[in-house]
């Protein structure tokens, strides 16, 4: 690598990394994070249980046993009248009259909870019907709702972590894309615009530069990354040190095998897209009126395959996946993290990566280079294509 | 004899069915001050575009030899100021130019050295914090210049670089343009600002729709151009503009206010007997004369060329 394309990734890097800026940013996101805690904290303490009346044959036995959050069941013989006055004068939120295999739910106006109510019926009759079974066959009722204990032995590698661990570590790098998206459009049609392009080409060859700004925005976007994803994760931590009641690091979230596989295959991912952004970022003379941005969005499609891939990653078609240049930065990691995946696969997305990002480096190179110094108007397809078969 | 810094020969350059230069060629000698005039759309630019290969020639050949031993030329040797010029609008206008000097081979610690050496050269040393934004149009002109020429090349590649400067800042460039001649450095430029031309260039290219109009030094351009003296009188008005055109020696009349008019006399006319013909058409109260301008040159030749 280069003198001038280190220089070229630090000055990319520092054009658009303001300490301040950082600074001002996790401010924000402190207090964001602090103002959301304390109102649903406050919420919390304020919210008053959801209160059902229930009336009718069987109400004592539909409200025994556990209630669920934010509900108060209570079996009641007053009055239908006595309990719609209550209903009006909001000292009760519902009232539940049970009848032979049905049930009515009086309430001011239709709730969101209704499901809720629908299933603690549903629940509470095939109760009676196992305990009425039971009792008729002889046995003990609570016997019958006694947990089975399951233990799990794999014969395979046990997954390293968690489907939700695998949907933010996609959510993730597709951030990472629509940041270095942002930047590269930004910084190459600004610069188109500025008319610095003549001046910078004039000094050093197109290829550097374009190696640099993706080397530079590359930097960039996985600074961004740490610096939206490891502030919360070390507050967790930090609160879970200091006991706070906070959940814990879900499986695999700090498995150093996926970390490595994340930093790496979404690097290589980075460099890849980011070469392909740079090459339409070049031939959009002005991105206000450019049909072409739309291109931009094009690797979130491929990218977003591995949501698919979390349900079944032993499947054929996730180890194709794997294995595919455009989807791997994703899939890759999603895989080795939910099933155990052959060192040779990753080897082989490895290097499929590498090779089709140098490939399509040389390309951008060359489009970078002729559509940088075009002004006015953008290049057609035909001309793009006649320029990487024009020798250099 | 030394090889020439630059030499082109016989340059050709198609943008479809438009041709932008038609076979040009030229030599520029190390250490001089060589302009490159035309008038817009005339193949200036292009022909700069092609000396720093960010355009290939469809034909003809550049060489430069800016050591003089036949050494290729490198980026460091080179300085280039486009047309179409602009600047980092997110960052300060000393680290700009530091950039260009690193991008250019400096050394960072030097390149940085060099642009606050620029910045107070050309009287901005308190703005090398700004971003461009805050400054003027000639600021950020001057700006430009030292970004071009912080690693001081051996070519200096300027286009247009009068353009957008006030009176107190054009003599400014002239300054350090004779600084750099002084120093070595080869300077190629382009300009519409004749007056700063004349004053400033050792040599001239005159073209015009990508051919080649007139070259040479100064003289040689009066010379070939045939245009030796501006010739201005005042008379007492009505100025007799007809009867001024038709002496003999004067190739043509520019009518002013109030009675003045420049007389354009041939190359080699005497100024005694112009004058004497120009008495006997009434009292002459003013009388001033200069060799004829590039300006008027340029107009002509440029004129004639396009028939």
């Amino acid at each position: 690598m280069t003198r001038v394309v280190l220089e070229v990734a630090r000055w990319e890097f520092m054009r658009f990394f303001k300490w301040k800026d950082v600074v001002l940013g996790l401010l924000t996101m402190a207090f964001a994070g602090g103002a959301f805690w304390l109102v649903s904290a406050l919420l919390a303490r304020q919210a008053t249980p959801l209160r059902i009346a229930v009336t009718g044959p069987g109400a004592a036995e539909f409200v025994a046993g556990e209630a669920e959050p934010g509900f108060l069941w209570e079996a009641s013989t007053e009055p239908q009248a006595a309990l719609r006055d209550a209903l009006v004068a909001r000292r009760l939120d519902a009232v539940l009259r049970l009848g032979e295999g049905e049930a009515e739910l009086i309430v001011l106006r239709r709730p969101v909870w209704i499901e809720l109510v629908q299933a603690r019926l549903d629940e509470r009759k095939r109760r009676a019907a196992l305990e009425s079974d039971l009792a008729a066959a002889g046995l003990d009722p609570a016997a019958g709702w006694a947990p089975v204990a399951l233990s799990v032995r794999a014969l395979d590698a046990s997954p390293r972590g968690s489907g939700a661990v695998a949907a933010v570590a996609i959510g993730v790098t597709l951030l990472g894309i629509l940041i270095g998206n942002a930047y590269l459009l930004v910084g190459i049609t600004g610069e188109k615009q500025l008319r610095i392009t003549e001046q910078v080409v004039a000094a050093i060859s197109p290829q550097a530069w374009i190696d640099g700004k993706i080397l530079g925005l590359s930097a960039l976007t996985l600074a961004n990354l740490a610096l939206y994803v490891l502030p919360p994760l070390a507050g967790l931590v930090f609160l879970r040190g200091v006991g706070a009641p906070v959940p814990a690091l879900p499986p695999g979230a700090s498995d150093p095998a996926f970390l490595a596989a994340l930093f790496l295959f979404s690097g290589l991912g980075f460099a890849m897209w980011f070469t392909f952004f740079a090459a339409v970022a070049a031939t959009i003379d002005d991105p206000n009126t450019s049909s072409r941005g739309g291109w931009m969005l094009f690797p979130m499609l491929p990218l977003a395959f591995a949501f698919g891939v979390i349900r079944n990653p032993d499947s054929g078609l996730a180890v194709a996946l794997t294995l595919l240049p455009l989807t791997a930065p994703t899939v890759a990691p999603v895989r080795l993290l939910l099933a155990g995946v052959p060192a040779w696969q990753l080897a082989l997305a490895a290097v499929g990566l590498v090779v089709t990002a140098l490939a399509l480096r040389r390309a951008a190179g060359r489009i970078f280079e002729l559509g940088m110094l075009m002004y006015g108007k953008e290049p057609t397809w035909p001309e793009m294509r006649r320029w990487l078969r024009e020798p250099r | 004899m030394a090889s020439p810094a630059v030499l082109a020969r016989s340059l050709v350059k198609d943008f479809g069915r438009v041709r932008a230069v038609d076979g040009l060629g030229f030599s520029v000698a190390r250490g001089e001050i060589f302009a490159l005039l035309g008038a817009n759309g005339a193949g200036k630019t292009t022909t700069l575009r092609m000396l720093l290969s960010l355009v290939r020639p469809d034909s003809g050949t550049l060489e430069l030899d800016l050591h003089g031993d036949g050494r290729p030329a490198s980026p460091a040797d080179v300085g280039y100021l486009p047309e179409e010029r602009g600047l980092f609008r997110e960052a300060p206008v000393g680290r700009t130019i530091a950039y260009f000097g690193v991008l250019r081979g400096l050394p960072r610690r030097r390149a940085e050295a060099e642009a606050a050496a620029w910045m107070a050269r050309l009287g901005l040393e308190q703005r090398a914090h700004e971003k461009p934004d805050a400054l003027s149009k000639g600021n950020q002109q001057k700006v430009q210049l030292a970004a071009a020429l912080v690693h001081r090349p051996r070519l200096a590649v300027l286009d247009e670089p009068f353009s957008g400067l006030d009176p107190v800042n054009q003599e400014l460039l002239l300054e350090i343009l004779r600084e750099l001649r002084d120093a070595g450095t080869t300077v190629l430029l382009s300009a519409h600002q004749m007056q700063l031309v004349e004053r400033i260039a050792d040599h001239l290219l005159i073209v015009e729709s990508g051919r080649e109009v007139l070259a040479g030094t100064l003289d040689e351009v009066r010379r070939a151009a045939g245009r030796g003296t501006r010739l201005r009188v005042r008379m007492r008005p009505p100025l007799p503009v007809e009867a001024l055109t038709r002496l003999a020696g004067v190739e043509q009349v520019e009518a002013g206010e109030d009675g003045v008019a420049d007389l354009l006399l041939g190359n080699g006319t005497e100024l005694g007997p112009v004058l004497g013909e120009v008495a006997r058409l009434g009292p002459v109260l003013a009388v001033h004369s200069e060799d004829a301008a590039l300006h008027d040159i340029y107009l002509r030749a440029v004129s004639e060329a396009r028939g």
